[in-house]
């Protein structure tokens, strides 16, 4: 992203009596590269935390000292910018290259006397592994590292008595050089165990030192592409780790310092269709959602499997879907391959409403602030809508390959707390019963400012052959909004489309963010006392949007211009397709009920006001030059 | 490809925080306030990343101008592209 703007604002804020940015904090979330995260924390030391945050949202002010074995305090430009990000204020202290055991015993050290809330111990291998050893006697070694061991235990056991703040430590990751530099391929497994028993010996530290915690970083840089050490800067500068080490450290630490300061996120709102389960409920129906199997339905089983695991840890689930909350609940109590079941819910937001309103309630029922919400939706504009609207919530945009959907849930343990409980457990149950109501009303009122700024066309033009198929597909895989409840032949569609009495339209409709391609189609046969849709569909990808109204509008001024004295419709009942029917209702049709419980819907033309959306622009080739244009934009 | 001499003036002024304007090809890095080896490396580290390069640290260290650095980017390029395609 354009990260040079944000350094840019960053160098604003810093001028003497400069105004304050209050969207700089969220800002900082688009700085990408390593340099630019490092540059950004220099740029931000002494900058007033009160300016870059809106005074609503405070940042949490934070004592953090560093120290460790080797060079790190670059690590800290990084951090800085993380923790802000991350809601926290620090104030740091660092204390220099090789300083950490002096640091921790020394009751008089900077680092104590600073009194930390949080202590950050940066480790490497070279400090631990003596000058020289022998390979062949690996006994030597272990006890060189269980004294070194020992030693340090000592010194934390000491500090933390004095200081109540958490410290943090990680195992460390041995370099592949001194495992090579070892020739016999028994002696290399001796090397690998008794490393691994210092590790060991680092991770059983929190269960004898409650203040402390050890961070996995061994095993988290597993997935971590590149070396752990550019030797050129260990040489040269006793600097242990790559930028890219440094980030993945300064992240994790992050984490745990939102755990520390007890904002780890407590809430999961999930989506459904496409996020919880692959495909569209309400189009293709219980039967035809993807879970479960093999691929890509295993993906959404493990999705849902993670999920679980949340629960379980005390993290609470919502559900805020636009779909029927009827067939949800069928899901829910029946599919046999569904892995959370009703009970594992604390409450729902299943309707057709918006899903900013939609987390404001789920909040007030629960009674839980917005920023310990995370909300995973597979659709870019419920993410943009949700990011705009609340921006304490967290926005995972579930995107691409599912199978990538469980990483990008875990990624940034949002979640993340320092330990977990019997009453964590048991969560999910007590905030069922002390939540007001476990459904979630809608709210229809339109996010007008949000839509205006996503720069919506809306494009409907006489289905080619280019466009005719994917309407056909449409109208087949389309159950919600499909006004006449069903489906004809593609050779009747192809029929209407060359014939003078009929027109297949198409619409497409593109954002700020891109393309969406043809979302629906309307058929029209024409009459000379007047136009009838014969149907109408539309994705329910696009639900929301204004879209249906403006497609309607452009037909109502076709019909206009054609001298046609009016537009009618009929909406047959399909079981699934009330929502095409709530949107007729709503349009300034007279109705008509039909004794087979369908609706005639008319409209006498010309039509007294435009439908048109003021946030949507109409391309519409057979208009004339000035319609299209919205009447008060 | 980004022209060298920007791209070390703006990089340098990130990491020392002096203005690009009062930057150019023939400042000495020992004239910058603050200037030491933790700086270099920052410079280094930050030129590597965004350029997807790697310099020599020995010439790298004995680079005393913006000039001396430029050369030493543009001579990496030079040779990256002198790689069999």
């Amino acid at each position: 992203m354009d990260d040079g703007n944000v350094l840019e604002r960053i160098r604003r804020v810093r001028a003497a009596g400069a105004a304050p940015d209050p969207d700089l904090r969220d800002a900082l979330g688009r700085v990408t590269g390593n340099a630019e995260l490092a540059a950004a924390g220099r740029l931000l030391e002494g900058v007033p935390p009160g300016l870059i945050t809106p005074p609503d949202r405070p940042l949490r002010p934070m004592r953090v000292g560093v120290t460790g074995t080797f060079t790190a305090e670059s690590v800290v430009p990084m951090l800085r910018v993380l923790l802000l990000r991350g809601g926290i204020a620090p104030h740091f202290q660092l204390a220099g290259f090789d300083q950490l055991m002096v640091q921790l015993a020394d009751p008089g050290s900077v680092l104590a006397r600073f009194d930390p809330d949080l202590t950050l111990c940066l480790l490497h291998d070279g400090a631990v592994l003596p000058q020289s050893w022998d390979p062949a006697a690996p006994q030597a070694l272990r006890q060189v590292l269980a004294d070194r061991l020992g030693a340090l235990r000592g010194a934390l056991a000491g500090f933390t008595a004095r200081i109540p703040g958490t410290v943090l430590l990680h195992t460390v990751p041995l370099s592949p050089a001194e495992h090579r530099a070892v020739i016999a391929h028994r002696s290399k497994a001796a090397l690998g165990r008794v490393w691994r028993e210092f590790n060991l010996g680092l991770l059983e530290l929190p269960e004898l030192l409650p203040s402390v915690q050890v961070l996995d970083l061994e095993a988290l840089l597993v997935d971590h592409p590149g070396p752990v050490r550019d030797d050129r800067l260990y040489r040269f500068a006793s600097m242990a780790w790559t930028p890219a080490v440094e980030r993945h450290y300064a992240q994790e630490a992050t984490t745990v310092a939102r755990a520390v300061a007890g904002l780890g996120r407590k809430v999961l709102v999930l989506d459904l269709d496409n996020t919880l389960w692959g495909g569209v409920l309400g189009d293709d129906g219980p039967d035809g959602l993807e879970i479960g199997g093999g691929y890509p339905g295993n993906c959404y089983t493990e999705l849902q499997r993670v999920a679980l695991t949340l629960r379980q840890q005390g993290v609470l689930l919502a559900l805020c879907s636009k779909n029927d909350p009827a067939a949800v609940e069928e899901v829910f109590a029946r599919h046999p391959d569904l892995v959370l079941r009703p009970d594992d819910v604390v409450a729902r937001a299943v309707n057709w409403g918006r899903k900013d309103h939609n987390l404001r309630e789920l909040s007030r029922t629960l009674d839980l602030r917005l920023d310990s919400f995370v909300f995973a939706d597979d659709s870019r504009f419920e993410c943009a809508l949700i990011r705009r609207e609340l921006p304490d919530v967290e926005v995972l945009h579930l995107a691409g390959d599912p199978a990538g959907h469980v990483a990008t849930l875990l990624a940034r343990g949002h979640f993340d707390v320092l330990a977990v409980g019997d009453t964590d457990r048991e969560r999910t149950q007590l905030y069922r019963a002390r939540a007001r109501r476990a459904d979630v009303a809608a709210s229809f009122e339109s996010a007008a400012d949000y839509l205006r700024d996503l720069d919506l066309r809306v494009t409907i033009r006489p289905a080619d052959s280019a466009t005719l198929l994917r309407v056909v597909q449409l109208e087949r895989r389309t159950n919600q909004f499909n006004l006449a409840g069903g489906t004809r032949p593609e050779a009747r569609t192809r029929a209407m489309a060359a014939s003078a009495n009929h027109l297949v339209l198409a619409f497409t409709v593109a954002d700020r963010f891109g393309d969406e391609g043809v979302v629906g189609g309307v058929w029209v046969a024409l009459a000379a006392d007047g136009w009838e849709m014969e149907n109408f569909v539309m994705s329910c990808r696009v639900f929301g949007r204004g879209i249906e109204h403006a497609v309607l509008s452009a037909v109502v001024n076709q019909a206009g211009r054609a001298g046609a004295p009016r537009l009618s419709a009929r909406w047959r009942p399909s079981g699934r397709n009330d929502p095409v029917r709530e949107f007729l209702d709503s349009a300034g049709f007279t109705r008509t009920e039909d004794p087979d419980g369908g609706v005639r819907y008319d409209l006498p033309l010309p039509a007294p006001a435009s439908l048109l959306p003021d946030w949507i622009t109409l391309e519409d080739p057979t208009a004339p030059e000035d319609e299209g244009v919205p009447a008060h934009a | 490809m980004p022209e060298p001499l920007t791209t070390v003036i703006r990089l340098l002024e990130e990491v020392t925080g002096v203005p690009a304007e009062n930057l150019d090809d023939a400042t000495r890095f020992e004239s910058l306030h603050p200037w030491t080896s933790l700086s270099a490396l920052q410079l280094l580290t930050a030129l590597e990343d965004r350029l997807d390069i790697r310099l020599d640290l020995r010439a790298y260290l004995s680079a005393t101008t913006v000039r001396d650095v430029v050369s030493l980017v543009a001579d990496s390029w030079m040779l990256a592209r002198e790689e069999p395609c």
